[in-house]
C-alpha cells in the first residue's frame, strides 16, 4: 500500500509513459498548425485562380469523398428519396478483407452518446446504431478505465490505452494516457471511455487478446465515424490489421464475442439485433455507444 | 533536458537531473535510483510515490521515463537492448556499464514501440 493509502494497481505487464504531457501529441498539434497554415494558403490560392480563370456555368472538381459516402449517397437516393433525406438509419456494408469477412455499420443523421445500463424502451427505439462500449473489472463489476457520462466522471484508470471522446456530438478516437478531451468531455457534458486501441494513425496496434472470437471496433477514416465487425472469429491482432488495410486511421476496441448485444436499424426500419435473444444485461456498469 | 528531480530523504535532498538518471528499482517500501556515474540512492519510498514526484516535478520531461511493470521505471533514452523471446532488457551508459532485468513479454513490446516511436518521431 501506498503511504496514501491508494492502492498501487499498476501491473507487470503494463508500461507507462510519466510525462504529464503527450509528446506525441504536441508535436503533432504543431505539425497540425503548420498543416491548417499550409492549407489556408493553398485555398486562397486557389480561390484567386478560380476567380480569375474559371467561366460561369463551368464544371467544378468533384468534393473528396470518404471511403463510404459514395455508397451511402446511393443508398439514400435508391432507399429513401429526397424527402426522407434526413431519417436517421444504419447503412452496413459486407465486405471481404485479407480474405476474411467484415461488416462496417456507418450512421447516418444521428448523433452519437453514451449509456449506462440496460437499454430502456426509449433508447432501444430511437437508437439505429447500439454496441457496448466499455468493459468491466472483472474483480469488482466497476467500469474499466475513465468514464464519462453527460459530464460525470464516473471511473478512473488507463489500463487500456485507447479512448473515444464525444464531445458536442464530435466522435475522436485516439490512443494515450493523457489527453485534454477527458476534461474537455467533462466540462462539455459529453462523453468518454477506454478500450484497447486497434490501430493508431493508420498502424494496426498489437493487443493482449490473444484468442478468436467475434470482433468489434469503433473506426475512423479520413474522419468518417463507423463500427466495424468481425463475420467470423478472428484473432485481435489480425483484426486490426484487417482495418488497418482498408485504410482506418484510428480504432479502439469494442466488447467482442457472441455474447455482446447491440443493434443497428436499417433505412427500413429493420431492426438486426447482435448477442442474446430477449437480452437482459448481467451487470449495471455495461455501457454502450448509441446513435440516435 | 534541464529539468532536475529532487527527493528528500530526512535531512537529505538529492537533485537530479533527468538525463543523469539511469533507473529506478523497486524493492517493497524501498526505492533505489540508480544514476549515470554510477551512484545510488535508497528511499523509503514506493515506486508509485515516486511515479508521482516525476509527474508533478518533471511535467512533459518526464516521458523520457518510463515504468516498466510493478518494479522499475527506466530512463528510456539508455534502454539499449529488448529481447522479448527472453524477456530481457538491458540499460546501458554506453560506457560499458549494463545493467540487465527480467521482465514481462507485454511491456518489453509495449516499451519497445514507446521508445520506437519517440525516435521515428525524432522526440528522443
Amino acid at each position: 500500500m501506498l503511504k496514501n493509502n491508494k492502492k498501487d494497481t499498476f501491473r507487470d505487464d503494463e508500461v507507462q509513459m510519466l510525462g504529464t504531457v503527450d509528446p506525441f501529441r504536441s508535436r503533432k498539434k504543431r505539425l497540425r498548425n503548420w498543416m491548417y497554415i499550409i492549407l489556408f494558403a493553398v485555398a486562397a490560392i486557389l480561390i484567386v485562380l478560380g476567380l480569375i480563370f474559371l467561366r460561369p456555368g463551368a464544371s467544378q472538381p468533384d468534393d473528396v469523398e470518404g471511403l463510404f459516402e459514395s455508397s451511402a449517397e446511393k443508398y439514400d437516393v435508391e432507399a429513401l428519396g429526397t424527402s426522407q433525406a434526413e431519417k436517421a438509419y444504419a447503412e452496413r456494408l459486407d465486405t471481404i478483407v485479407n480474405d476474411h469477412s467484415l461488416i462496417i455499420f456507418i450512421p447516418h443523421h444521428a448523433k452519437p452518446h453514451l449509456t449506462l445500463g440496460n437499454p430502456d424502451d426509449r433508447l432501444r427505439k430511437q437508437s439505429i446504431l447500439a454496441f457496448q462500449a466499455a468493459d468491466i473489472r472483472a474483480d469488482n463489476k466497476e467500469i474499466l478505465g475513465e468514464f464519462v457520462l453527460e459530464g460525470r466522471q464516473l471511473s478512473q484508470g488507463k489500463a487500456k490505452k485507447g479512448y473515444c471522446a464525444i464531445i458536442d456530438d464530435k466522435v475522436t478516437i485516439s490512443a494515450g494516457e493523457k489527453t485534454t478531451l477527458l476534461s474537455d468531455a467533462i466540462s462539455s457534458g459529453g462523453y468518454f471511455f477506454r478500450q484497447y486501441p486497434i490501430v493508431y494513425n493508420g498502424t494496426p496496434i498489437d493487443n493482449k487478446p490473444k484468442g478468436k472470437t467475434i470482433r468489434r471496433a469503433l473506426c475512423e477514416r479520413n474522419g468518417q465515424i463507423f463500427v466495424a465487425v468481425s463475420a467470423g472469429d478472428e484473432p485481435l491482432n489480425d483484426f486490426a490489421h484487417m482495418l488497418a488495410t482498408i485504410g482506418v486511421d484510428n480504432a479502439i476496441y469494442l466488447v467482442g464475442g457472441k455474447d455482446a448485444y447491440g443493434w443497428a436499424v436499417d433505412a427500413d426500419g429493420n431492426l438486426d439485433q447482435f448477442g442474446h435473444e430477449g437480452y437482459i444485461t448481467l451487470f449495471e456498469n455495461e455501457s454502450y455507444i448509441v446513435w440516435e | 533536458m534541464k529539468k532536475q528531480l529532487f527527493i528528500s530523504r530526512g535531512a537529505l535532498t538529492v537533485y537530479l537531473p533527468v538525463a543523469r538518471i539511469m533507473y529506478f528499482e523497486a524493492d517493497g517500501n524501498y526505492t533505489t535510483i540508480y544514476t549515470l556515474d554510477g551512484e545510488s540512492y535508497v528511499f523509503t519510498y514506493q515506486l508509485g510515490e515516486i511515479v508521482k514526484m516525476i509527474q508533478e516535478q518533471l511535467g512533459k520531461e518526464g516521458f523520457r521515463l518510463a515504468r516498466v511493470g510493478r518494479g522499475l521505471i527506466v530512463n528510456i533514452e539508455y534502454v539499449r537492448l529488448i529481447d522479448v523471446t527472453d524477456n530481457k532488457l538491458v540499460l546501458s551508459d554506453y560506457q560499458g556499464h549494463n545493467h540487465e532485468f527480467i521482465a514481462s513479454r507485454e511491456a518489453l513490446k509495449d516499451l519497445s514501440l514507446l521508445k520506437n516511436r519517440l525516435i521515428t518521431e525524432g522526440i528522443i
